[in-house]
């Protein structure tokens, strides 16, 4: 899809001279035959983790919401966090299918699928937890402003978890489509490569829409693909704004922040990025993808995670001049508290893995080590999950009254539901690798078409 | 029926490019061509205009914003205007971020809706192509075969272009009319078997409507915890919770009346009190009036001759408060007989507090005087 | 079917067969009761099923609705309309000071407790114990049935038995002693005389758990009278408190705090604030009141007392030597000038003093003789009753019980076996004596070792009376038929003396022959008694004993020599609670959750210690401790282990341990609140609440001590941390770097006399709030706006208030882990923030929190479901049946008032919940909630105001935590009438509100603290 010639000068994005039928092949093989013993292994431990945090929710639900660490002064924690976190994960995933699109980033093709069904995945885990976190869960449905008959009862839209309700409600239907729009050409692929009448083949024509590869649908399609880029760009934005502005719009010290918004997306992109290579790397070495994920992709996701890495860092210093710069004695308390006080071993988690380890990119050598890129990446991902703990429990556990200051610690169910939450991300990641094509084989093709052209490839 | 077509199948998207574009500057007409990716240049080698979706997209847009916008605006300040926070009814700032929102929902959602139904693609659409590996590494390009054409012409075209192979093949049109057609079948039949499973389902629940009915979430505060007025209890006496006062106890401003059940304490109250309140408090009688239209119109009717509702049904009828001897009855004795009864008449002390007691005398008295006037005779009955 | 009834009835197993059983107690309270008066799954029944699986889940969270039925009246009683509250008057049985009562009935049973405005002494505060004494009532461990041996026994059985052994008694002149608390209902203490009358050795033995004997002992030596006399502080002008917690637990604390309330109220000119100074070992509530506060070791307050008591004899020139004293622990200066302003307020100023040590009473007599205190702030004519024990007689009974003299012991009100310093040796000597006769209401360390147990009423369905001020009889009536079988106690005497009739005649015969002799007025006896059952209180004229006129009988008296404490021992200080008092109301689930005033720890006792103190020994808070110390007569050593608690202001070698903890009973509490895997119990290693301290108690040479014994303090290396509301040290940062925010924060307001006197608006912080407003003011208030505004002058943090809204509100009890996991529910808390004092003292300051009700509330704006929001009144109104739980408001709140349900809390004892106020939702898991500012109270005021056809007028609505509050610092009213005393705050110069800056524009408000103070410090804060 990519037009100009900026491949000419590069080394070629797909490496080894692939023909388009390799290419099939190649992104085709770990769909067919049997799987390895590693995915076998990974897969169990994923569903050991997922049906641990299952018991977990399943017992809070029974027992009641006090199973978790919560009290009157910190009315948020674990929970939270972990929606935060996984809604950033997200990011990512439509940062590289949607905005890398437009800006015509071409080494996207080779991730921009495994980014996407991310993102879903992520989503899906994040949003359980706005969900369990309430006291009653069961009125969930009340969140959403149906026409009831309960008198004129409606929804208060003011309210920053009720904009949360639209904006990832929207961000996952619009992410989900893009997504499976992107898959359609490929499912077609696939069942034309089936032999045969079986099931499989009848579930990949089903879902496959009948595609036939028609130069009119494709010509319709790639405009539909890059409408919804534009669209999802500005979404991805808003999405974690709004997600910011459940703290910054409240008046808690910590919380009550300008900077939010841009600064949660910052931190959004940058975790996502780390998970993104964190995942690449592994699907890379264990699903022999080498080819399509090379050193070149590594080394631009690195460059993200440094810079977005950068910004987050500018963003601490931002607001800890600003409590100072204040002169609001509450607003200075709570950043002394947050670095200085009883979290912060928490706080110093976030500023080593966020803003330390990433200047590492700095050096080509390390970008080019896949195994320091690999920790890096893991680091990362650690925090920016404190990064989101700090902000939320510190803000809350000593806030205006000392007198209700208070402190908190996690019970073990809460722990349970955040490994659950890893156990269904990764179930869930693990089937997609399996069952559907890893790799954009269409998008790579016309890249692969495109170096053949630009570097005189095959024939 | 089925129409007569010249496929031709290239290696290279360049190829087909060329041969495309060799084709319709020979005046052939480009059926179709199909690529397993989006080939660059192929679109303008085949002449097609710009695709029109953006303009759905927008229109799309356009309504999720409009529709967010009212139903905050609506809900809020129309339907259901509450004070939150002391926000005014219309923040209209904070409407912002859902109006967002679901501009963005209903643009991508209806922008791929319409896509889909634009170029017949559907679930379970079966796709006969004219080479499986036109969705892996091949290139087809379909030519209309109908008309005057040589196929010896075209192969040689297309050749020229590197075509691997070139041959014509009847293709059955594909009619828009009859897919749809199934489609509708296939909808009818769904809506059929759900319309019978639910009435089967119905009718073997079989509904009693002396049943109560379910409860969602009983133990969310929907039945009181505390003890209820009238509810039986399993720890009280008697098994209710309505219990007797203790004997000699004295509840606040109800000291013991020092009058008893006999008639000459009833005579004795007669000539010992007098009524608190005075006849000309508009209060008071407004009061005595309701009370006497709630506990006496139905014995002694609205108008006081004893000829109440339940008079017609059998019910002994009581003397008339409009009676001579009823009118001589001392304020403090009519008091004696609402509290402890006479006659037919029983107490009324639970029913009727004490000063509204006083205050239903007032009323009867004026009834009393009502009637003695002619005039307003009229008035007494019709109320 | 009353058969069917009664057996329905019975639903505790001790009830039905006397035996005490704590499994089925277990059973019986925390499971779902074994009646299924219900058709409905309980709660808990819900999470039981649900424990079975999805599939029991889905069936009780959607099941059918049940039938019920409805029983309404076959006569309906002249004052019952059912669901209608309606009132009686009555007398408080919580204690001995006999408050008077306004009981709210509904239905036929009393639902709420409230002060009696009506009454001289108490003018219609009441306590927080008083007020949760209706607990008991609905208690389902009480005995509702006599006992014989243990078992349980029907009463004639029980009669017979007695009787036929006391007629052998008396033809063998065996010797009766009848022990009792201070009684202090001229009836029963007339019959008790009378059922004794016709033993030739008998004796009514009365001593309080609490002493105060040597006060009275004083008393009989200066005034010739052993009487309490009555303290009036309403007019005293500089009060001297040694020791005395007169505002907490010391006698009678409602009725003092009153009249100190009265002496405080800034009012007149000049402002009338009377000056307190406090001498005193461990942070009392009075202490944290004081103007002058300071921490002395129990043998100094003797000497500071000798000090004192020279330096006045000195002015009044009174034959006074308090012998060769040491150099006193106060700076003279201090001393001189404390001396000078008694001098100066000669007949308006009142020493107290609660020492054990007659000869120091008697100094303070002389004392308040000097300044001329008698016949003015103190008022011995017309004494108090509410002390009458005397622990010298106390003393012979136990000596007379060991050596098996008695034959016949009646044990009522009290618990010696548990009180007294060698109960062990106590319940052998009583297992001794061939009659032992108990009235208790439970089981308890002495009635289960007694031989009958013949169990006493709860007040509230009791006939009886008090005297608790000279002249001042109010009368105790039934307000609900009795549950169970029990008998009040002269009832079974009139039984046992052979004359059997019914309490109501007893008291009313007693009237006739005493008190209506008495009267003032000239009524007939029926309107007289009539008239004093109505309004539970009648003025008559006193029949006090005679005094004689302070003599010289403080001319020799001699300040007890103190015997310096040896180094690394400690000076124990054992201490009553506001909630406990001496432990008779260990079954009380409220009072144990209450947190303690001053430290704020809840469901325990512990030891306290000052923190230099522990520092030095190094401990921190919740070091389990080893309390040691060896008795001084028998040589035998004592042992208690405790948590440690740090407790700033206290003495550095005291260490102080509250009494009324460790009661036989309270293993009930096991599994109060609660229970799922992480939870921990409440009750300690010992199974029960607490630690009994009563064995380091000495009784001798005539008096009861609490004080003075030595301890050697160990560490454990166990730690237990103690559930606290609130602690004071928390501030983790390093005090460098939190200058701003941390230790002082702009929130209490604070400032001195003087400076007040030259600006009524000093001490303000100056949040003036911000006066740009982003919004248009879209909600005009017409009608009606409540608001409440707290006198942080009058507030002593008593914490009645807190007892007031749990019961009006139905707020549950949560239990010890749940408090430790910051998870209490009390919707008005009292915040307690410590300050330096002058002179290295440490001040306290008490500010009751609750929903600010905020004009812009931040909780509103973030609830996504519309479940908070603000009505036309200005209240900020929760509606539980929307909220789903996001507990977005919690955070928000500034003041984090707001309470969520975290669990379903046990509501499983049927007989518990008909305390529950009908008028109030019992709130389900899932659920935010909050103070309300009593919305049914406003609802029914309205109801009753149109009833009447009337307005609502300005005093018509009253909060529960108002009602009752006995400073009466909470005024609540509507802002909009200008005549409405709330208004009225609302314009005072020291009118501010909390976090005013944050622009929330909340609708309560506080009236700023004004201290005494030597300098002039000018307005201080508090963190």
């Amino acid at each position: 899809m990519a037009d100009m010639d900026v491949g000419a000068l590069r080394p070629p994005l797909i490496a080894g001279h692939k023909t388009l039928a390799q290419v099939t092949e190649d992104v085709c093989a770990p769909m067919d035959g049997r799987p390895t013993a590693l995915w076998w292994i990974g897969l169990a431990i994923s569903v050991l983790a997922l049906s641990l945090g299952v018991a977990a929710v399943w017992y809070m639900f029974v027992t009641g919401i006090g199973t978790w660490g919560l009290n009157r002064t910190v009315g948020w924690a674990l929970a939270i966090t972990n929606f935060v976190f996984w809604i950033g994960i997200g990011h990512a995933g439509t940062l590289i299918s949607a905005i890398l699109f437009l800006l015509r980033q071409r080494w996207r093709t080779s991730v921009n699928r495994a980014a996407e069904a991310m993102t879903i995945f992520a989503v899906i885990c994040a949003a359980i937890f706005p969900v369990i976190h309430m006291g009653r869960a069961w009125l969930a449905y009340w969140m959403f402003p149906v026409p009831n008959m309960r008198g004129s009862l409606w929804v208060n839209f003011l309210s920053p978890l009720m904009w949360d309700v639209f904006a990832i409600s929207t961000y996952f239907t619009i992410s989900l489509v893009f997504w499976y729009v992107g898959l359609i050409p490929d499912l077609a692929t696939v069942r034309d490569r089936i032999r045969g009448n079986g099931p499989r083949k009848r579930l990949f024509s089903f879902f496959s829409l009948g595609w036939s590869g028609s130069a009119r649908t494709w010509h319709h399609y790639e405009a539909v693909y890059l409408l919804l880029a534009a669209l999802g760009t500005p979404l991805v934005i808003s999405v974690h704004s709004i997600v910011s502005m459940d703290f910054a719009t409240s008046l808690i010290p910590g919380w009550h922040t300008t900077i939010f918004p841009p600064y949660f997306v910052a931190g959004a992109i940058f975790s996502g990025m780390a998970m993104v290579l964190t995942l690449m790397l592994v699907a890379r070495k264990t699903m022999r993808l080498e080819d399509y994920i090379t050193l070149r992709h590594v080394d631009v996701m690195t460059k993200f995670v440094l810079f977005t890495g950068s910004l987050v860092g500018l963003a601490y210093g931002t607001e800890f001049f600003i409590a100072f710069y204040s002169g609001n004695p509450y607003e200075q308390f709570a950043y002394t508290n947050r670095a200085f006080g009883p979290f912060g071993w928490a706080f110093a988690i976030m500023v080593i893995c966020n803003v330390v380890l990433p200047q590492l990119f700095w050096s080509k050598r390390v970008r080019t080590n896949l195994a320091v890129v690999f920790v890096i990446s893991l680091c990362v991902n650690v925090g920016m999950w404190f990064e989101r703990f700090v902000i939320i429990v510190t803000s809350l556990h000593r806030d205006y009254l000392p007198s209700s200051w208070a402190d908190y610690t996690p019970t073990m169910i809460e722990y349970a539901t955040l490994i659950g939450s890893f156990g269904l991300f990764f179930t869930c990641f693990l089937l997609f690798c399996r069952f559907l094509p890893m790799i954009a084989i269409g998008e790579v093709k016309s890249v692969v078409a495109h170096d053949a052209r630009s570097t005189g490839g095959p024939r | 029926m089925s129409r007569r077509v010249i496929v031709g199948a290239f290696d290279r998207e360049t190829d087909v490019i060329a041969a495309t574009q060799a084709a319709r500057d020979g005046g052939y007409i480009v059926e179709d061509v199909y690529t397993p990716y989006a080939v660059h240049g192929l679109d303008r080698a085949m002449g097609l205009k710009p695709s029109w979706l953006t303009w759905v997209c927008f229109a799309f847009g356009a309504f999720g914003l409009v529709f967010a916008v009212w139903l905050q605006f609506w809900t809020s300040t129309v339907a259901w205007p509450i004070n939150v926070g002391g926000r005014p009814w219309n923040s209209l700032p904070a409407f912002v971020p859902i109006a967002f929102e679901l501009m963005v929902l209903s643009a991508g959602v209806g922008t791929v809706l319409v896509f889909f139904v634009r170029r017949r693609l559907r679930p379970g659409k079966r796709c006969v192509p004219f080479d499986v590996r036109t969705t892996n590494d091949r290139f087809i390009l379909v030519l209309d075969g109908e008309g005057p054409s040589d196929l010896g012409d075209v192969r040689r075209l297309l050749e020229s272009c590197h075509a691997t192979a070139v041959d014509e093949r009847q293709v059955a049109a594909e009619t828009a009319h009859g897919g749809r057609a199934r489609a509708t079948g296939r909808l009818n039949l769904g809506l059929g078997v759900a319309l019978a499973a639910t009435l089967a389902g119905y009718w073997a629940l079989g509904v009693d409507p002396l049943r109560p009915n379910f409860e969602f979430m009983p133990s969310n505060m929907v039945h009181a915890v505390s003890a209820q007025a009238f509810a039986t209890s399993s720890v009280l006496p008697r098994g209710q919770t309505l219990q007797d006062p203790p004997p000699g106890s004295i509840a606040r401003g109800l000291l013991p009346w020092p009058y008893a059940a006999t008639p000459e304490d009833a005579a004795r109250a007669g000539v010992e009190l007098s009524n608190p309140f005075p006849p000309d408090d508009p209060a008071a009688v407004a009061r005595g009036a309701a009370v006497y239209a709630t506990f006496c119109q139905v014995c002694h009717g609205a108008g006081g001759l004893g000829d109440g509702p339940v008079t017609t049904r059998g019910v002994p009828p009581p003397v008339s408060l409009l009676a001579d001897h009823t009118r001589q009855i001392k304020d403090g004795q009519l008091f004696h007989i609402l509290t402890y009864g006479q006659k037919n008449m029983s107490s009324y002390t639970a029913q009727i507090p004490r000063e509204d007691r006083w205050k239903v005398i007032l009323h009867v008295r004026q009834l009393q005087q009502r009637a003695m006037s002619p005039t307003s005779q009229s008035q007494v009955q019709t109320r | 079917m009353p058969t069917q009834n009664r057996k329905r009835y019975w639903k505790s197993r001790e009830e039905r067969d006397g035996a005490p059983d704590p499994a089925a107690t277990d059973r019986e309270f925390f499971d779902t009761p074994a009646v299924t008066g219900a058709a409905y799954t309980t709660r808990r029944g819900f999470l039981t099923a649900a424990g079975f699986g999805l599939a029991g889940a889905a069936l009780s969270s959607c099941s059918r609705a049940p039938v019920v039925q409805a029983i309404p009246y076959l006569v309906q009683p002249e004052e019952v309309t059912p669901g209608r509250p309606y009132f009686y008057a009555s007398t408080c049985g919580g204690c001995s000071a006999g408050c008077g009562l306004i009981v709210r009935n509904r239905d036929g049973r009393p639902v709420k407790l409230e002060g009696n405005p009506d009454h001289p002494a108490s003018r219609g505060g009441l306590c927080a114990a008083g007020q949760a004494s209706i607990l008991g009532l609905y208690d389902s461990q009480r005995l509702t049935a006599p006992m014989r041996d243990g078992q349980r026994a029907s009463w004639a059985d029980v009669d017979g038995a007695i009787r036929t052994t006391l007629d052998d008694i008396r033809t063998q002149g065996g010797a009766v002693r009848f022990l009792t608390g201070t009684v202090t209902s001229p009836t029963v203490r007339s019959l008790i005389g009378a059922f004794l009358k016709p033993f030739p050795n008998a004796r009514h033995v009365a001593y309080d758990a609490l002493s105060t004997s040597a006060l009275l002992d004083a008393c009989e030596q200066t005034h010739g009278a052993r009487v309490l006399p009555r303290l009036r502080f309403d007019r005293a002008e500089v009060i001297v408190s040694f020791d005395a917690d007169f505002l907490g637990t010391w006698i009678s604390p409602v009725e003092y705090t009153v009249g100190y309330s009265a002496g405080r109220t800034l009012r007149g000119d000049p402002p009338r604030l009377s000056y307190h100074a406090q001498f005193e070992s461990r942070m009392s509530l009075t202490g944290g009141r004081a103007d002058w506060r300071i921490a002395l070791a129990p043998a100094e307050i003797g000497i500071v007392i000798g000090h004192l008591a020279e330096r006045l004899a000195r002015m009044a020139d009174m034959p006074l030597a308090p012998g060769a004293l040491p150099p006193a622990p106060v700076p003279a200066a201090r001393l001189d000038e404390l001396a000078d302003r008694l001098w100066r307020a000669r007949g308006r100023s009142l020493v107290v003093c609660a020492s054990q040590d007659t000869s120091l009473q008697v100094l303070c007599n002389a004392m308040n003789h000097a300044v001329g205190a008698y016949g003015t702030t103190i008022d011995v004519e017309r004494p108090s009753y509410q002390r009458a024990g005397n622990d010298r007689d106390l003393e012979a009974l136990r000596d007379e019980l060991s050596a098996g003299g008695v034959a016949a012991l009646f044990i009522a009100g009290v618990n010696p076996v548990y009180d007294l310093p060698d109960g062990d040796g106590l319940a052998q000597a009583l297992r001794t004596v061939p009659l032992v006769i108990s009235f208790a209401d439970h089981v308890d360390e002495t009635s289960s070792v007694a031989r009958y147990v013949c169990p006493d009423r709860h007040f509230l369905e009791c006939w009886s009376d008090t005297e608790a001020v000279a002249g001042v009889v109010s009368l105790t009536q039934p307000v609900i038929r009795p549950l169970g079988e029990s008998r009040q106690l002269i009832e079974s005497l009139a039984v046992w003396s052979g004359a059997p009739m019914s309490a109501c005649d007893l008291v009313r015969a007693h009237w006739t022959q005493q008190i209506y002799p008495r009267r003032r007025t000239d009524a007939p006896f029926r309107d007289f008694w009539e008239r004093a059952v109505h309004d539970g209180v009648v003025e008559v004229t006193p029949d006090a004993p005679a005094v004689r006129p302070f003599g010289e009988a403080a001319r020799g008296v001699m300040v007890p020599e103190a015997p310096p404490l040896p180094d690394g021992d400690f000076a124990l200080v054992l201490y009553p609670t506001v909630g406990m008092l001496d432990g008779r109301h260990a079954h009380n689930p409220w009072l144990h959750e209450l947190p303690d005033p001053t430290t704020k720890v809840t469901w325990d006792n512990y030891a306290s210690f000052s923190p230099e103190a522990a520092g030095r020994i190094g401990i921190a808070d919740g070091d389990v401790v080893r309390l040691e110390s060896s008795d001084g007569l028998t040589g035998a050593t004592k042992v208690i282990e405790l948590s440690a608690h740090l407790q700033p202001g206290q003495h550095d070698r005291v260490v102080a341990v509250a009494l009324g903890y460790g009661r036989m009973g309270t293993d009930r509490f096991a599994k109060v609140g609660p229970q799922w895997i992480e939870g921990r119990t409440t009750v300690g290693t010992n199974g029960l609440i607490g630690v009994s301290a009563a064995g380091f108690r000495t009784l001798a040479n005539g008096v009861l001590r609490d004080t003075g014994r030595l301890v050697r303090v160990t560490k454990t290396g166990r730690t237990r941390p103690l559930a606290a509301t609130q602690s004071h040290h928390m501030i983790a940062v390093p005090a460098a770097l939190a200058p701003a925010g941390g230790a002082r924060r702009p929130i209490v307001e604070e400032t001195t006399l003087a400076a007040y006197v030259k600006d009524p608006t000093a001490g303000s912080l100056g949040h003036a709030e911000p006066t740009a407003d982003l919004w248009p003011p879209d909600h005009p208030y017409t009608g009606h706006r409540w608001a409440m505004v707290v006198d942080l002058n009058a507030c002593t943090g008593c914490a009645a208030c807190v007892i007031g809204c749990q019961v009006e509100n139905n707020v549950p009890v949560v239990g010890r882990d749940e408090v430790r996991r910051h998870r209490e529910m009390h919707w008005i808390r009292i915040d307690r923030y410590y300050a330096d004092g002058d002179d290295g003292g440490v001040d306290v300051i008490h500010q009751p929190m609750l929903c600010q009700h905020c004009e812009h509330a931040s909780c509103e704006v973030v609830c996504p479901v519309l479940a908070t929001v603000h009505s036309s009144e200005g209240l900020n109104q929760q509606i539980y049946n929307r909220c789903v739980g996001t507990r977005y408001c919690a955070n928000n709140c500034p003041y984090k008032v707001r309470r969520f349900n975290w669990f379903d809390y046990p509501r499983e004892d049927r007989l518990q919940n008909l305390v529950l106020n009908p008028d109030v939702v019992v709130r389900s898991r899932g659920v935010m909630e909050k103070c309300s500012m009593c919305i049914q109270r406003i609802q029914n005021a309205r109801i009753e105001a149109a009833r009447l056809g009337q307005p609502l007028g300005p005093n018509a609505v009253e909060t529960a935590c108002q009602q009752s509050c006995p400073a009466r610092a909470i005024t609540f009213g509507d802002a909009n009438d200008p005549e409405s005393p709330v208004s009225q705050a609302r314009t005072s110069p020291r009118y501010f509100r909390v976090l005013a800056e944050l622009n929330v524009k909340p609708a309560v408000g506080y009236l700023r603290l004004v201290r005494h103070r030597p300098e002039d410090g000018g307005e201080r804060r508090h963190g």
